[in-house]
């Protein structure tokens, strides 16, 4: 392949790279801008963030000046909705922690407009430069953000397995291209469209590529670095590491897939991989007591089953397969953003993450407990939730591949212990503000009503995701009857389950004030 | 050397030694010092422009002269603050210049002089850090007379011998005298010599195991004497074995002796860096972590033997270069350190990043090249030591795996050693130590700050030097890292005044 090949821009070469820079310096200077407004002018700053996150993906998008890929469109749009959720949310967060919270949006908006940017890349060389960038902004600021020094060790872990590993993988990845189409070529090389021949790669390259961005999924043998990370981060570090960054390995998979032609050896490694990790992800979140932790072996969880579908899709081939992943992909960034960020809640009102210590949160603050009632739903699969679409799709499809192949039935169980077990860890979250009635009359806490909000915006945006996703299956053969089942479906339960926590709402009183006897007894 | 980069140079070095016995103030000899490094420039470019020296010391000597002069500056308020005796600034300039001659020297016989008094330099420096210091060890000045110099005397005698006895006859000595730019007699030789030839050159890169002079001389040295040791003189090694294996036949041993420095390199890597991570002396461990980084380019140079690519060859320099820049910064701060503390024992210093706040901006730009962020020295030396290693996948799978699985571990220690220096500016409030000053002079600090600066300058200069197109998307990214030491250092002074 010579450059005059290469899938570039051609003779729109300089236009496509001059809508690229105004793209990626609007997002950078309006995110930059709003944080620094945000203590003076918090108003103008969530329209900023709204614009910058959402709005001008959205407006190149639409104007088709930038062209994606569908995995890479979806990513930014879910990467744009959560950013806003994050942002908002850690706002109000570190207001109350620290009063000023000027410096804290700058690092975590300057993340979240790279991790967009990452998503719509279009030249591979935007795809190294953000990838190291976050990396090391995550590492070297935001893990530290909010313990200091303390968190130096996490940040050490956080370098040590799970940096390095997926920096040799994209470096693997670049020299082989380097190689084949010559320096300059391979980071002009277009990731927008697909390449129209592909570099083979030997099993060992394979190997050490996909092994490499299995690592930022969490996956065994490297298993051990999300409960640490993900468990003594800041929470909102811990939302974006655990819902967006982890999403950069599944588009580094995508992305491996479209430039080589990968040996299946490596797809076989990896399944082992997800298999392990998935059903490992899963008995570790059901033990654990601390609230972070469970989210956090939960998403190792959820890294190995969007590795098994990866590694199942491409040895079988199939794109309901990829669409299914696309739906986990959603799923997961949209939920685990949500629970890190509720978690972080729950550490500014009670100070812990021990669920041996909360029990009663619901009388304590109302609003937090909706949007953890979301993330419940869809941890455990309640329909009309986006968590009940993925369950079903998982194990009906992998039933589907078990008839012919018998990796499917090794997948089908794999997937449905993980569900069972998914319901297990949703009880214990919940656990936190329903499973004690306060001994006392509770001290009720304000929340800060930017964090409100922006719970309740990501609670809608999960509860409305399904419509979408729907709609979208149903572009699939024999999709369409899925659809209709599911749609009218979908709006019953949705209406159903809004009045039912309405109507619990209003009607669970908070005790009166206990008088005791001296005997301890209740009067 | 013709007429004019002889007057050049020797007006450079007049100037700089006598720039230091000017009394008229420190500004009157920074100015001069300024001119006595332009010179110096001058004359790299102009031993260039004559055709006597190659670019591969073209881009040594410019960018070396660079790192210099910012040491020589600091030298000036270092001396003041630790109280040193007047002749440690004249001592540091020679010591720089020689060594810097030593790159830019056109023949072997001029490399060899000037190596040579270097090295007589620095055991002088050593003995002076090591009597004026109450701390560190009292040995470390002969550990290197005796294990560094006498190793490379070694190598160097071989050499001439070699050229005397194997040179096609009538030649002799004049073979050590024509420039490297001349096409030089290559000779075979028995297999017995090559291990006296290399010997001096890998204890002065102080690979294992031959390393166990350089963590108790680099740390006993005076700080701006620390710098030039690790960051600039260490290099020296890979640039002796870089010329000597282009006048020695190795065709027949190539495999044998590429192997040896990818192990060696390998060995040095995990060594130096869980030595690094485990030290408590600020100075021990950038010692140690220079131990670790010349594995790194000792694994670059396996390579390089193995087969003798253009790419390989700029490899080598970029990591050169990459280690100079890092280690004189951070050498240099930890001087500040020890001008701020009183010791250079910190693990429990919290919160210099309220003392010294411009020079932390360096540092954590120093930092940022260990970590290997984009549009630093350090992520270019990464990138294409990887690629160094992907390019021999078919040929060589054995080496190709292993100097992978050599330059990930230095891609995990190297960071790992950043974030172990980076704990001293966090968290103020939970200093062990007592500051004895309130805040630094800005003179002391302004040296490392743009010591720190040429972590990322340098990566774009030298770029452009290889390839244009290269040197402009570098340059495109040069605002990241210093977005990222901004919000480092937001983070620090928030963190150091709660």
């Amino acid at each position: 392949m010579h450059s005059s090949e290469l899938p570039v821009h051609g003779e729109s070469v300089i236009d496509a790279f001059l809508t690229k820079l105004l793209y990626t310096l609007s997002i950078f200077t309006i995110a930059t801008l709003a944080s620094i407004v945000v203590d003076t002018h918090p108003r103008l700053s969530t329209i900023l963030r709204v614009v910058g996150f959402l709005g001008i993906p959205v407006v190149f998008l639409v104007t088709g000046l930038i062209e994606l890929q569908d995995y890479q469109l979806l990513l930014v749009l879910v990467t744009g909705i959560v950013a806003i959720g994050i942002s908002l949310h850690s706002e109000g967060y570190y207001k109350v922690i620290y009063g000023l919270t000027r410096y804290f949006q700058v690092a975590i908006n300057l993340i979240l407009a790279s991790l967009i940017l990452l998503f719509s890349s279009t030249l591979f060389a935007e795809l190294i430069v953000y990838w190291f960038f976050i990396d090391i902004i995550v590492a070297f600021v935001a893990i530290t953000m909010e313990y200091g020094v303390e968190n130096l060790s996490v940040a050490a872990t956080y370098v040590a397995m799970c940096v390095a590993p997926s920096d040799i993988a994209l470096l693997t990845m670049w020299a082989t291209l380097v190689g084949k189409v010559g320096l300059y070529e391979s980071l002009l090389l277009a990731l927008n469209k697909p390449v129209a021949e592909p570099v083979n790669l030997d099993p060992l390259l394979s190997t050490i590529v996909l092994f490499g961005f299995a690592v930022k999924l969490g996956q065994f043998p490297l298993h051990s670095w999300p409960p640490v990370v993900y468990g003594r981060a800041p929470s909102h570090i811990s939302a974006i590491l655990s819902g967006l960054v982890s999403k950069m390995g599944v588009y580094a998979y995508f992305t491996a897939s479209q430039l080589f032609v990968i040996n299946p050896v490596a797809f076989y490694f990896i399944l082992v991989q997800g298999i392990i990790s998935t059903i490992y992800g899963s008995f570790g979140a059901v033990l654990q007591s601390n609230i972070k932790l469970i989210l956090a072996y939960s998403s190792v969880s959820y890294g190995g089953i969007l590795t098994v579908l990866y590694a199942t899709m491409m040895i079988l081939g199939s794109a309901l397969l990829r669409a299914l992943m696309l739906v986990v992909v959603v799923f997961h960034a949209l939920t685990k953003a949500l629970a890190f960020i509720n978690a972080g809640l729950i550490y500014q009102l009670t100070n812990t993450y021990d669920l041996s210590k909360l029990g009663h949160l619901f009388y304590v603050s109302k609003e937090a407990c909706f949007s953890a009632f979301t993330v419940l739903l869809n941890f455990t699969g309640v329909p009309p939730s986006i968590g009940f679409v993925t369950k079903v799709l998982l194990i009906a499809t992998s039933v589907l591949i078990a008839r012919e192949n018998m990796l499917g039935l090794i997948v089908a169980v794999t997937f449905t212990l993980a569900a069972v077990l998914s319901i297990i860890y949703g009880a214990k979250y919940i656990g936190a503000y329903i499973s004690t009635l306060p001994k006392a009359p509770p001290r009720i806490i304000p929340i800060p009503d930017i964090e409100v909000k922006a719970e309740n915006y990501l609670s809608a945006a999960l509860l409305l995701a399904p419509v979408v996703l729907i709609a979208y299956i149903s572009g699939f053969s024999h999709g369409y009857l899925l659809g209709a089942v599911m749609m009218p479906a979908y709006i019953a339960t949705l209406i159903t389950y809004i009045y039912a926590f309405t109507r619990v709402y209003s009607k669970i009183r908070i005790p009166e004030d206990v008088k005791y006897w001296l005997s301890g007894v209740e009067s | 050397m013709t007429g004019i980069q002889l007057i050049a140079y020797s007006a450079s070095v007049t100037l700089l030694v006598l720039s230091n016995y000017v009394d008229k103030g420190v500004y009157y000899r920074v100015l001069g010092k300024l001119v006595g490094y332009v010179l110096l420039i001058c004359t790299v470019i102009l031993l260039y422009q004559f055709g006597l020296v190659d670019s591969f010391s073209l881009s040594l000597g410019l960018s070396f002269t660079l790192i210099s002069f910012l040491i020589s500056v600091y030298t000036l308020f270092y001396r003041e603050a630790h109280h040193y005796p007047k002749h440690l600034e004249t001592l540091i300039d020679l010591f720089l210049v020689f060594i810097i001659s030593a790159y830019i020297a056109p023949s072997f016989i001029l490399m060899i002089v000037a190596w040579t008094s270097g090295e007589i330099l620095g055991y002088v420096l050593i003995k002076l850090g090591e009597e004026h210091s109450s701390e560190g060890p009292l040995t470390s000045s002969r550990g290197f007379i005796f294990a560094s110099t006498l190793t490379y005397e070694i190598s160097v005698f071989t050499l001439i011998t070699l050229s005397i006895i194997f040179t096609t006859a009538g030649i002799g000595l004049y073979e050590l005298m024509k420039p490297f730019t001349q096409q030089l007699a290559v000779v075979a030789i028995p297999v017995i010599i090559i291990p006296l030839l290399v010997v001096g050159f890998i204890t002065k890169t102080a690979n294992i195991p031959l390393h166990f002079w350089l963590p108790s001389a680099h740390s006993s040295a005076p700080s701006p004497a620390s710098a030039t040791l690790s960051g600039l003189m260490v290099s020296l090694g890979y640039y002796g074995l870089y010329r000597v294996i282009s006048v020695v036949d190795i065709d027949a041993y190539r495999a044998p002796i590429s192997w040896f420095f990818v192990l060696v390199g390998f060995l040095s890597i995990m060594y130096g860096g869980f030595q690094a991570l485990a030290q408590r002396d600020v100075k021990k461990l950038l010692a140690y972590m220079t131990i670790a980084t010349n594995g790194f380019i000792s694994v670059v140079f396996g390579l390089y033997v193995m087969r003798p690519l253009d790419i390989t060859k700029w490899t080598l320099v970029i990591g050169m270069v990459m280690h100079a820049a890092y280690k004189a910064t951070l050498f240099c701060e930890s001087g500040l350190i020890e001008v701020v503390y009183g010791t250079r024992y910190v693990h429990g210093i919290r919160g210099f990043a309220r003392i010294a706040s411009l020079s932390t901006m360096g540092s954590i730009l120093a930092i940022l090249s260990l970590l290997g962020v984009p549009g630093t020295l350090g992520f270019i030396a990464k990138l294409l030591a990887v690629y160094n290693s992907i390019l021999i996948v078919g040929t060589d799978s054995a080496m190709s795996v292993t100097s992978l699985l050599a330059f990930l571990a230095y891609i995990i220690i190297s960071a790992l050693a950043a974030l172990k220096y980076a704990r001293i500016y966090y968290d103020g409030a939970s200093s062990r130590v007592k500051a004895l000053v309130e805040k630094l002079d800005w003179g002391l600090q302004a040296p490392v700050l743009v010591l720190g600066l040429l972590n990322v300058l340098l990566c774009v200069l030298v770029v452009a030097f290889l390839t244009q197109e290269y040197g402009y998307i570098l340059a495109l990214i040069t605002p990241l890292p210093i977005i990222t030491m901004y919000l480092a250092h937001a983070q620090f002074r928030i963190t150091s005044t709660r």
